[in-house]
């Protein structure tokens, strides 16, 4: 969309200044969307008329001066978070034909500001997966290559956003599927502080490290959305208002601030162009006239194995509430028996989901809990410690965010480990709970590179405020 | 790399309320012994000082106060329509004691 309307700031001043409707962006984004959603298949559904339907009374709200603070701006949903009235399914054909009783807390407080739902994005099957091939419904395309994933588990709101098919996107983080596709795809991707945002209306994967966040073009974009969004919420015990205190000492300027690096981060196994892209956006960060610090994060390297034990663990129990008896895939009626229905109910998973169901169900048993779950929970234990010891020395972290660019279609489809590995760098932001954010950085093979910067726990406004800074230094050409 | 028998793999998909999918056991086998294979390495770690940590926040006694605040009407409608089976506004189930 860029050329129409390159951010929300924008938009709505264009708006205001009656030098475009929101109508006429409804239009020409249902012609988009017959154009490239096909191939692209961003979106599992759209909803052209109520879409135009609203663009009709954003475009009232305007001309009779009621507009509210996102009216007429335009958003993709991922399939996880519920919207009253609406399909919503997980991209999974276990929830095939589920209408969402209630609209989630994040998205009701985007169209109480008048955002209108453009459609429900593509995703991995309940936001298990790195490429969107899990979905139920075919995978995503990679908008810069269309042979290529764009990430995930968000990669359908990734891809939304950087072919403008929506202004911004909602998607959801467990151990980077919010940052991981917008560095594939090309845009910004900011998860939040662990329980800034409430969890309320999200299917929940594993409960403690989910988080709900933008996909962008800019910076500004995620920051008017998270903004929107934050705050706690009675019906998430999680959800709590930020309360950061660090700040820039001048807008744009990053003298003062110290940002780390870990030397654990930068190995073998990180692509030598990607690398390469990342230095250069950490040279930019020092000509903003911040302090570069090489640090230690002696157990995150062990970040990776915590997680493929805690997530599934989480899974394998978040998941047993889809069994037959509540949601509308259901094989009871033809069930000898309510444990038959539920085995037969089950069958709907796709294989990821019964592949972390399994593990999950295996670090839980008897016999295995002290020796993997308990550890990894020790181990997280560990690695918060070693952030919390950071802090000490650093404001921020920068890291890569993933270790390699897109990789073609089906390349590790077949290789769990292979495709577990591209989270490397993301997954730490969420065992520790902080907020961490993924910014363009260049290219590598003609495919985009992203920077992740992290910052400590409900420190989320001045990670926005530096990567602004960054954002306008022009990092995004890296050069 | 974990050893995983046959056997074992067959109790999972019991205990996980799964299908037995004989064509898929080979395969299960193998992701399930190549993650645990993965995962090992945690146990080579000292954590005998580390703190056990269950959750993303460190909060304690979240409370709120406990008083019914009812769903909406559409809510209410919603979650009965997407029941499988229901009666009335009941969510119809088989029968859990077994003749």
């Amino acid at each position: 969309m860029a050329e129409l309307f390159p951010s929300i700031q924008e938009t709505i001043a264009a708006y205001r200044a009656k030098t475009l409707m929101p109508s006429q962006v409804a239009a020409e984004l249902l012609s988009r969307l017959e154009k490239e959603n096909p191939e692209l298949n961003a979106y599992l559904r759209t909803y052209g008329t109520e879409m135009i339907e609203a663009a009709k009374r954003a475009d009232s709200a305007y001309a009779t001066g009621k507009a509210r603070p996102l009216e007429g701006i335009f958003v993709g949903i991922k399939d996880n978070l519920l919207v009253s009235g609406t399909l919503t399914g997980s991209a999974s054909k276990m929830l095939e034909g589920y209408v969402a009783p209630y609209t989630g807390t994040a998205v009701k407080k985007l169209f109480d500001d008048g955002a209108i739902m453009v459609g429900k994005t593509n995703m991995d099957e309940f936001a298990m997966g790195s490429s969107t091939e899990n979905s139920a419904y075919g995978a995503t395309k990679n908008p810069k290559d269309l042979t290529c994933v764009p990430g995930g588990s968000s990669g359908g709101s990734a891809a939304a956003v950087a072919s403008g098919l929506c202004h911004i996107a909602l998607g959801s983080d467990t151990g980077g599927s919010i940052r991981q596709p917008a560095s594939l795809c090309g845009c910004v991707g900011f998860k939040p502080t662990y329980g800034s945002v409430s969890r309320y209306g999200l299917m929940s994967m594993a409960s403690s490290l989910d988080v709900i966040g933008p996909l962008a073009n800019s910076v500004g974009d995620a920051r008017t959305v998270f903004n929107t969004i934050r705050g706690g919420d009675e019906r998430d015990a999680t959800s709590h208002d930020i309360k950061g205190a660090k700040k820039l000492a001048a807008p744009g300027s990053l003298k003062g601030v110290k940002v780390g690096v870990p030397r654990e981060y930068f190995l073998p196994g990180l692509d030598a162009d990607v690398e390469g892209c990342v230095q250069k956006g950490i040279a930019k960060l020092k000509e903003l006239g911040a302090e570069i610090v090489e640090i230690s994060l002696p157990n995150a390297e062990h970040g990776l194995a915590a997680y493929y034990v805690i997530m599934p663990a989480e899974v394998s129990t978040n998941l047993s509430r889809f069994d037959g008896v509540r949601y509308p895939a259901s094989k009871m009626k033809s069930a000898a028996s309510l444990i038959d229905g539920y085995v037969k109910s089950r069958a709907a998973f796709g294989p990821e989901p019964q592949r972390r169901i399994m593990v999950g169900t295996y670090v839980l048993s008897a016999g295995y809990y002290d020796a993997y779950y308990r550890q990894a929970e020790k181990v997280r234990g560990l690695i918060i410690k070693d952030f919390n010891d950071a802090w000490q020395q650093v404001d921020l972290i920068v890291s890569p965010t993933s270790p390699t660019v897109a990789w073609p279609i089906g390349e590790k489809v077949d290789d769990p480990l292979a495709m577990y590995l591209s989270d490397i760098f993301t997954i730490n932001a969420n065992l520790v709970g902080i907020p961490s954010i993924s910014l363009p950085c260049g290219e590598a093979d003609g495919m985009p590179v992203g920077i992740q910067l992290a910052a400590p726990r409900d420190e989320d406004m001045f990670l926005l405020d530096v990567a602004e800074a960054f954002e306008k230094a022009g990092i995004g050409s890296a050069d | 790399m974990s050893q995983i028998t046959t056997e074992e793999i067959k109790k999972l998909f019991a205990l996980a309320r799964l299908p037995l999918d004989e064509n898929l056991i080979a395969t299960r086998q193998k992701d399930m012994e190549e993650i645990l294979g993965y995962v090992a390495s945690l146990s080579v770690l000292d954590t005998s000082a580390a703190k056990e940590v269950h959750g993303g926040v460190d909060f304690l006694n979240a409370f709120r106060i406990d008083e019914v605040k009812p769903a909406s009407s559409g809510e209410r409608d919603g979650i009965i329509k997407s029941f499988p089976t229901s009666e009335a506004d009941l969510n119809k189930v088989l029968g859990i004691m077994e003749k």
